[in-house]
């Protein structure tokens, strides 16, 4: 009972009308643009060859680079500060943590409120996507529902990550700043480095569970356009089990610690007053 | 009900309570002291937000940090201005008493009998956020008893009330404590907890400078002299033979109050046994006699100033 109110509660402050309306238009960016691309080479001189091609084409490249490396990343970092951090900020965690509710419980209820947030924008645009380049004779055909599936587990994942570095500060900004850097700058540029670099990247195993191969007869070198290594080619080979154990592991292990650091942190400052 | 054991609190290099000790049993008690005496670090400490540095916290036996026993049976009104703005009040109070536990029609009648006590009917159903301070103090106030706990805890409850409102809220917790809930309630307004109890705490850069009841507390002052009005139909006569008692210091006439003598006395209690004996003796008749001291606005100044 007391789970479902805290739930229901934190899933109504991250779906707030002004984050809301930001959500929907992460959620239209990728599938309006792949549209445009789609008709802006229709309308080309050069006219494409295979047309259902051009179109999974389309949707690997924006699922790939859009969805999984942008909406999936921003808005865990997004909803991951802003089930905990922002009432740390404006204090009114203090309603909360005067309960006689076990703080495992708070965190946890608003970890899955936010992992629902994500995953629903990611699915909805994941959705659309598959809808606007393959269309509905398309859709069966396209790979949306191993997307879902593998969207799901990078929520978790992304989100226990963040959810322990919110859990260790009083600050929105600090995490929200990491965060960013971290989902624009390591998990695009890590996976790029040669070596062993990109086993510390999650990106890397996420697109082993989901390839998004822009070119159909280059299937292991297909993510580098995008950013995104294969699976194998620079010494590191990472397995599909060893990408499900990782991504698994991290979401486990991160979402424990950061339990275990929100029962014990003190989030209330210096008195201003008396 | 609660008891601190040589308790203090660093922020860093900063101390905020400094060997703080004290226990409350039950009724209603003021904290009292300036801002930044320490008042709110005492409060979290209280409600489990924060731990001591050093000594021990207990609410009902138990230490109260992040314990769920404790507050289940402990309700707390933040100074904190900011709510959540786009709940309504009721919808506030009844989130704040479903996660207290009470559920289904048992909710939503505490909810409506809360809302009611702090006289937020009307108002109830407006979002929060276009609430004026007053109306976020009364229904702060009635997410902290929404679950009838033993023990209250109100950080500076009449911030921003009418003088309506402060006097139905006094009545509201003079009712709370009748009914068996301890209350501790800080201000740094001294007149505005003195017609709600006679027992403080007075804090001061982090220390308590003194505990009790405010009128023993003043009686304790005896270096300070302790001034007494007296109003008399034969001022004259009574402040020549006032002045012959020993343990009065000083008499003074009011030239704009003919009939009223103040007088200063070092031992209160003996100007008080002394002077029934002078009344029969002068054959005076007494119309007043009050101690514009026995107020926490002088004992607070006198402690605070040394």
């Amino acid at each position: 009972m007391v789970d479902i109110v805290l739930y229901t509660s934190a899933l109504r402050t991250l779906a707030r009308p002004g984050r809301l309306i930001w959500s929907v238009l992460l959620a239209l960016a990728a599938p309006l643009l792949a549209i445009l691309v789609k008709h802006a080479s229709s309308a080309s001189h050069h006219p494409v060859l295979d047309p259902y091609e051009h179109s999974l084409h389309l949707y690997n490249a924006f699922s790939s680079l859009m969805i999984f490396g942008f909406v999936l990343v921003i808005l865990s970092v997004l909803s991951s500060t802003g089930i905990i951090l922002q009432e740390v900020e404006q204090k009114t965690i203090v309603y909360l943590l005067t309960r006689p509710v076990a703080r495992w419980r708070i965190l946890l209820a608003r970890y899955f409120a936010s992992i629902t947030l994500t995953t629903a924008v990611a699915w909805g645009s994941t959705v659309l996507l598959a809808l606007g380049t393959l269309g509905i004779g398309g859709f069966t055909q396209a790979p949306v529902g191993r997307d879902m599936g593998v969207l799901l587990l990078g929520a978790f994942a992304y989100t226990s990550l963040f959810l322990l570095l919110c859990s260790m500060v009083n600050r929105a900004l600090i995490p929200l700043v990491a965060g960013l850097l971290y989902g624009f700058l390591w998990e695009t540029l890590i996976p790029q480095l040669p070596g062993n670099f990109r086993a510390i990247s999650l990106m890397s195993y996420i697109h082993v569970l989901a390839p998004h191969h822009v070119n159909k007869a280059n299937t292991d070198t297909s993510g580098s356009l995008l950013g995104f290594g294969g699976t194998s080619g620079s010494g590191f080979h990472i397995t599909t089990a060893l990408s499900w154990g990782v991504l698994c592991s991290v979401a486990a292990g991160c979402l424990v610690l950061a339990i275990l650091v929100f029962s014990s942190r003190e989030y209330v400052g210096r008195a201003e007053g008396g | 009900m609660i008891e601190l054991q040589r308790v203090s609190r660093w922020y860093g290099q900063v101390i905020a309570l400094n060997d703080v000790s004290f226990s409350l049993q039950g009724g209603i008690t003021a904290l009292l002291g300036p801002n930044g005496a320490g008042k709110s670090s005492l409060l979290k400490l209280v409600t489990g937000q924060i731990r001591p540095t050093t000594g021990q916290v207990q609410v009902l036996g138990k230490q109260p940090f992040a314990n769920q026993w404790v507050y289940a049976r402990m309700g707390y009104c933040p100074e904190l201005e900011t709510t959540y703005d786009d709940l309504t009040g009721r919808e506030f109070v009844n989130l704040m008493a479903r996660l207290a536990g009470i559920r289904g029609a048992e909710c939503t009648r505490r909810v409506a009998e809360v809302i009611e006590k702090v006289g937020m009917n009307q108002a109830a159903d407006r979002k929060m956020g276009g609430y004026s301070k007053g109306m976020r103090q009364r229904i702060k106030v009635a997410q902290a008893i929404v679950h009838q706990p033993q023990v209250l805890i109100l950080d500076e409850p009449f911030n921003g009330l009418d003088p309506v409102a402060r006097r139905d809220m006094a009545q509201l917790l003079l009712e709370l404590a009748g009914a068996g809930c301890g209350i501790l309630i800080s201000s740094h307004i001294l007149y505005e907890v003195e017609h709600l109890t006679h027992n403080i705490l007075l804090l001061h850069k982090g220390r308590l400078l003194a505990q009790g009841d405010i009128y023993t507390i003043r009686a304790l002052i005896d270096k300070h002299p302790h001034s007494i009005v007296l109003e008399t139909d034969k001022p004259r006569t009574a402040a020549q033979k006032l002045i012959e008692m020993e343990s009065v210091l000083s008499v003074a006439l009011n030239r704009q109050r003919p009939f009223e003598i103040k007088l200063e006395t070092h031992s209160p209690e003996r100007f008080y046994a002394d002077l029934p004996d002078l009344v029969l003796q002068q054959g005076l008749q007494i119309q007043s006699l009050y101690s514009p001291d026995n107020n926490l606005e002088a004992v607070f100044n006198y402690l605070v100033q040394g």
